[in-house]
């Protein structure tokens, strides 16, 4: 009986997450040997995979150059305007890459944005705020009782440099992993700067030859080189997962020089958001805008509902997942390192694997036609994402809660909602909101299924961007903008009043 | 709150928002409210949304058929609608594919994804542009054109053939899209077709030698060039157009029409009744709408400048009738059937 619980979730987890994701794959083996190309060509694969991995790691790199330090400031001090500063860094997230991209075309010189540093540019202002995101959940979630403790011997600098840092390596870690699948899987930025890729080698299997078959194969290596990334820090020597106290860590004050400080982060968040200003000047005028929001409020709701469903769903069963993997079985940490690879699966080769399960005579077949296979797309694509989250924070929890509550009594279930769940409130919304604003931006997955006529707004941008009038394509971008800003404003007024209501130091 | 309860609040959620996302969103004008949920027919289309979305708005508020739109995206971007089609066979949710280009068009019918239809509409369309099983027709054709940059390019030296990629004079100063996608993969492998493979082989590597920019689209095409960024290059004649209208510095010309030219490729939209369409009467219906002259007509008035396939329909004046172009005459069927083999030495001749 107890059990049952577990065996739910992992089921759940294999209908809705490792099947679509599988399948592609899977039924490869139904057809050996049907014309299918090399595997691996090295004079085509190789420069390209040398590409995708340099532009990867030098955005992961840059992305947690920045973003320790910012996370520091505005996770762990009193920053002035700190709420300000870190919804403007995110906002880059909540836009389509292929956005950004163009208006740091616009931006910088085409001599100097053509190529690799206009891709890196792009993808490192893209990926920051996730960069950001994951290392201020690991620094929220440090032993308060530790750095009170080296405070008796050292200053902050030195606490933050030799507790507070190791203590959230977990996160860190996790945040550059995903940063790096992310980067190295991605298209339409290189594209656009003309870097070739190896992801393009994919694509160019789809989109120019049909050949569902091939593409799957060369995806192949993609995902072996998450299998190693995602095998990295478990080799790691000295990584260790420690628990921590369920406290919120204290927050320094900086004094005068957090007006420095704020400077410095505004300066930052103003450069990320720079191309997003470019974007804005294309709307032209108010009566444009409101044109253009009387367009798309419609698809607008709609994307909101399947955009919050699935966040909510995906949500869901990474925590369940998560619990599972820290509390309820032996070697979870390879279920959670097997995430990685998963992510690293190109979203379109879900996509069709979520077309050949659900587009099947029967009630799969009102599953397909119905939003619902958005919530499901969104679900089995972001439940990777937000595992290894969890469960990184799970880790922290002290074992010694449950220890207790089971010896009043409770049950997994009721450990889980009743303990778990109020500790990891805040990290489980960081995580809905996130998984938010992916799907709102989410393209290559809404493409393949959205139900006809319910196009989500990330879809009609696509496909309005080459021809449309500037001012529509603009405002269209703008909305999506802003409906993806709503929760992340909320999120962080929430977040606000409950740091203030909790005190300082 | 119980776990029970949560859970119940936390489903009522859930189906809130599937209320709400499951609103009908029509893709444009509502219909004149005589729609019956019985009548609906489903096009997949590639033909760009702004010109697309009013002729099948105008089909909707007509027959108050409702009309389901999926659109697809520049073909760099997504991997867009035929492998989604492919992915559906077994389960067709499409009635209807129109494509912008004859390559998809084409495609998709040897992928045994479509299904014969004889229009009555079809009949005064010259039959170099349909299938002679009738498993594509063409309409409303687009031509690949150079588009101009006025401040960077006199008209006295305004390139006049795809010749001129190779000239000195522009060694680093053209562009195209990437030739193995799309309109460009048409337009390249109908120079194979049409010069041979060596000489065209020769064309491409001279080409790649000289400098030319491969962008990721003819749209990018059209914005670098309307930028100033790129004196010239080659797109398609919405994307130039829509630039003209837009009030961009820049010229369109039809290559390759002197009295020694090959011509410019045209590239009829097609359309296909899509094989088990769930609604294939209606799915016919609308195949008769989009080749009659009325459609046409309204293409033709768009910014997207389609050429006219039925003869007398009256155009715009900036708008060539397609006897008043040179073309190049190619075989459809030829040319559909190279595209891939075209692609894989293109691929490797310029490493894309």
């Amino acid at each position: 009986m107890r059990r049952l619980p577990v065996a739910a979730v992992l089921a759940a987890y294999a209908g809705l997450v490792l099947l679509p994701v599988l399948t592609p794959f899977l039924t490869l083996l139904d057809q050996p040997g049907s014309g299918a190309g090399p595997l691996w060509e090295p004079e085509l694969h190789g420069p390209l995979l040398t590409n995708s991995l340099r532009l990867a790691l030098t955005v992961a790199g840059g992305t947690v150059l920045l973003g320790i330090p910012l996370a520091l400031l505005l996770y762990r001090t009193h920053l002035p305007l700190r709420s300000l500063w870190l919804g403007a860094l995110l906002v880059p997230l909540l836009v389509p890459p292929y956005i950004l991209g163009t208006g740091v075309l616009h931006l910088l010189s085409p001599r100097v944005a053509v190529g690799f540093t206009g891709a890196a540019v792009t993808m490192t202002v893209w990926l920051l705020p996730l960069a950001l995101l994951f290392a201020g959940t690991g620094l929220r979630l440090v032993t308060r009782n530790q750095e009170e403790a080296a405070l008796l011997e050292t200053g902050w600098p030195g606490v933050f440099r030799h507790v507070t840092l190791p203590l959230a390596l977990p996160h860190l870690l996790a945040g550059a992993l995903f940063v790096f699948v992310l980067a190295v899987g991605e298209f339409g930025v290189p594209v656009l700067f003309q870097y070739r890729v190896y992801s393009g080698a994919i694509f160019t299997q789809f989109a120019a030859f049909y050949d569902f078959r091939q593409a799957v194969l060369t995806a192949l290596p993609l995902v072996l080189v998450a299998v190693a990334a995602a095998l990295a820090p478990q080799l790691l020597r000295g990584y260790r997962d420690r628990e921590g106290a369920a406290e919120d860590p204290r927050t320094v004050s900086l004094g005068r020089a957090g007006l420095v400080g704020a400077g410095g982060v505004g300066v930052v968040a103003l450069m990320m958001l720079a191309p997003l200003f470019q974007m804005g000047l294309g709307v032209g005028s108010v009566p444009a805008l409101r044109s253009g929001l009387e367009q798309v409020w419609v698809p607008a709701f709609q994307t909101f509902g399947a955009a919050a469903a699935g966040a909510a769903a995906a949500v869901l069963l990474a925590l369940g997942v998560a619990w599972v993997a820290v509390r309820r079985v032996r070697y979870g940490q390879w279920l959670v390192a097997a995430q990685l690879p998963l992510f690293a699966v190109p979203a379109v080769i879900l996509g069709l694997g979520l077309i050949r399960l659900w587009n099947q005579p029967g009630w799969r077949g009102l599953v397909y036609v119905s939003p619902l296979i958005l919530v499901l797309g969104y679900a089995a694509r972001f439940v990777p994402l937000l595992v290894p989250l969890l469960a990184a924070t799970y880790r922290q929890l002290p074992v010694e809660l449950d220890e207790a509550a089971q010896l009043d009594g409770a049950g997994p279930l009721r450990i889980l909602y009743h303990i778990h769940v109020p500790l990891l409130r805040p990290v489980l919304a960081a995580a809905g909101l996130l998984t938010f604003v992916l799907a709102v931006g989410e393209v290559p997955i809404s493409m393949l299924v959205a139900p006809p006529g319910r196009a989500p707004l990330a879809v009609r941008f696509f496909t309005l961007i080459t021809n449309a009038p500037a001012e529509q394509v603009a405002a269209l971008a703008v909305v999506t903008t802003l409906l993806a800003l709503m929760p992340v404003g909320a999120w962080l007024m929430l977040e606000t009043k409950r740091v203030s209501d909790r005190g300082s130091d | 709150m119980t776990p029970g309860r949560t859970f119940a609040v936390l489903a009522a959620l859930l189906l809130a928002t599937l209320a709400g996302a499951g609103c009908n969103g029509k893709t444009g004008a509502s219909s004149d409210g005589a729609a019956s949920p019985a009548r609906t027919v489903v096009i997949y289309t590639s033909a760009d949304q702004p010109f697309a979305e009013p002729v099948l708005n105008a089909y909707q508020e007509k027959t108050g058929v409702d009309v389901r739109m999926v659109f697809d995206t520049e073909e760099t971007k997504t991997t867009g609608l035929v492998n989604r089609l492919q992915a559906e066979v077994n389960n067709p949710r499409a009635d209807v594919f129109w494509s912008s280009d004859p390559a998809r068009g084409i495609a998709i019918t040897r992928l045994g994804l479509a299904q014969p239809y004889d229009s009555a509409n079809a009949s005064s369309i010259p039959a170099t542009f349909r299938d002679p099983e009738r498993l594509w027709t063409g309409f409303a054709a687009r031509a690949r054109v150079f588009i101009v940059n006025k401040n960077l390019v006199p008209e006295s030296e305004t390139p006049k053939s795809v010749l001129a990629f190779l000239e000195p004079q522009w060694k680093g100063k053209a562009a195209l899209a990437n030739p193995i996608f799309g309109t460009t993969a048409f337009h390249s492998t109908a120079l194979f077709v049409k010069w041979g493979d060596e000489r065209a082989e020769k064309f491409f590597r001279d080409l790649k030698a000289n400098g030319v920019q491969i962008l990721d689209s003819n749209g990018a095409v059209k914005d670098q060039v309307a930028a100033g960024l790129i004196p010239w290059g080659l797109t398609d004649t919405d994307d130039a157009n829509v630039a003209i209208q837009e009030g961009k510095p820049v010229r369109m010309v039809y290559p390759d029409q002197g009295a020694q030219g090959m011509g410019t490729p045209f590239m009829p939209n097609t359309v296909s009744l899509i094989k088990g369409a769930p609604h294939p009467e209606e799915a016919k219906k609308l195949i008769d709408y989009l080749l009659s002259p009325e459609v046409e007509a309204m293409l033709a008035r768009s910014d997207s400048m389609n050429v006219p396939l039925h003869p007398g329909v009256e155009t715009p004046p900036h708008v060539s009738a397609i006897d008043q172009l040179k073309f190049c005459e190619v075989d459809y069927e030829q040319v559909a059937a190279r595209v891939q083999e075209v692609d894989r030495k293109l691929q490797k001749l310029l490493g894309l």
